[in-house]
C-alpha cells in the first residue's frame, strides 16, 4: 500500500464524458440556431426609451 | 457582422474539438499515472482546461461589459451576452467534474472549501446576470445592467484564481509548470489550447445569435397593449338597471 488511489477509472470516464456531451451538445444547438441567423452589422446602438429611431 | 463568422466559428469549434481529443487522448492512454491519486489524477486534463475556458470567457466578457457601457453599441452587449453564457456553461460544467473527482480523492462530492465556494458563487452570479437579461425589456436599460452585473460579478474571479493562495484549501494548488510534472503538462496545455479554441468558436456563434435577436427585437413594431378582460368594449358604460334609458 503506497497510498495510491486504485481504480477510479468509472469517475473518470463519467467526466470525460460529460464534458464531451455538453460541450459537443452547446457547440451543436449553436451551430444550428445561429445557421439561420441573418447577417447584422454590430454598430448600432440601442434606441432609447422615447426615441424615434 | 457577416455570415463568415459563422464559418469561423464553425472552424474554431471543429479544431477546439478536434485538439481536445488528441490532448485527451494523450493524457487519458500515454501521460503517466499521478503519484498519489493514480487514474483518477486523469481527470486534470480535462478540469483544469475548463476552468481556464471559464475565467478567460469572464474575463472578455468584463472587457465587453466595459466596452458596451462606454460606447452604448448592441455589438458589445451581444458579446457580453456571449461570453457570459459560454462561461457559465463551463462552470457548471467545472462544478460537475470537481464534484466527481472530490468524490474518490476526498471523500466527498462537495465541501464548502474556499475554492470550491467561491466557483459556486461565480456560476451563480453570472448565472444571475443571464436572468436578468430575461427581466428587462427596454435593450438599452438592459445592456447597462447587463454590464454592470457583469462588472460586479467578474469581481469574483480574481478571487477564485488566488483562493488557494489566500486560505487553507483542500484544493490543489494552481497548476502550472511548476506544480505539474512535464510529461502531465503536456496533454494539459494541448487541452488547454483545445478549450480556447472552443470558447471562441461558441463565442462567436452565440454573438450571431444574440445580436440577430437585438436587431429583430429593435426592428419589430410595438405590440398593441392587450385589452383588459375586465373592460371589453362596451364595459365602460355606468351600469344600468335592465330596462332603463341608456
Amino acid at each position: 500500500m503506497n497510498g495510491t488511489i486504485e481504480g477510479g477509472w468509472g469517475y473518470v470516464i463519467a467526466v470525460y464524458g460529460i464534458s464531451w456531451g455538453v460541450l459537443l451538445g452547446y457547440a451543436v444547438v449553436l451551430l444550428f440556431q445561429s445557421r439561420s441567423a441573418p447577417a447584422q452589422a454590430d454598430g448600432t446602438t440601442h434606441s432609447q426609451p422615447g426615441s424615434t429611431t | 457582422m457577416t455570415h463568415r463568422s459563422y464559418i469561423v466559428g464553425a472552424v474554431l469549434l471543429a479544431i477546439g474539438f478536434a485538439t481536445m481529443a488528441v490532448g485527451h487522448f494523450i493524457g487519458l492512454f500515454v501521460a503517466p499515472r499521478e503519484a498519489m491519486m493514480g487514474d483518477v489524477g486523469r481527470i486534470l486534463y480535462v478540469h483544469v482546461p475548463t476552468a481556464w475556458g471559464a475565467l478567460l470567457l469572464y474575463s472578455g466578457a468584463f472587457i465587453a461589459a466595459i466596452g458596451s457601457m462606454w460606447t452604448g453599441r448592441r455589438g458589445w452587449d451581444a458579446a457580453t451576452t456571449a461570453m457570459v453564457e459560454a462561461g457559465t456553461v463551463m462552470t457548471f460544467l467545472l462544478l460537475v467534474q470537481g464534484s466527481l473527482w472530490a468524490r474518490p480523492t476526498w471523500g466527498t462530492y462537495w465541501t464548502w472549501d474556499p475554492r470550491l465556494t467561491t466557483s459556486a458563487v461565480l456560476a451563480a452570479a453570472f448565472g444571475v446576470v443571464l436572468l436578468l437579461r430575461r427581466l428587462i425589456d427596454q435593450p438599452a436599460r438592459r445592456a447597462m445592467a447587463t454590464s454592470v452585473a457583469t462588472i460586479v460579478a467578474f469581481v469574483d474571479v480574481p478571487i477564485v484564481y488566488f483562493s488557494v493562495k489566500w486560505w487553507n484549501s483542500l484544493h490543489q494548488p494552481v497548476s502550472n509548470l511548476g506544480s505539474v510534472d512535464s510529461p502531465m503538462m503536456q496533454p494539459l496545455l494541448i487541452a488547454a489550447i483545445a478549450i480556447m479554441f472552443i470558447g471562441a468558436g461558441l463565442s462567436i456563434l452565440r454573438f450571431r445569435i444574440e445580436l440577430a435577436r437585438l436587431v429583430a427585437e429593435e426592428a419589430a413594431p410595438d405590440l398593441p397593449d392587450m385589452p383588459d378582460p375586465l373592460h371589453l368594449e362596451g364595459s365602460d358604460k355606468p351600469v344600468q338597471a335592465e330596462g332603463s334609458p341608456s
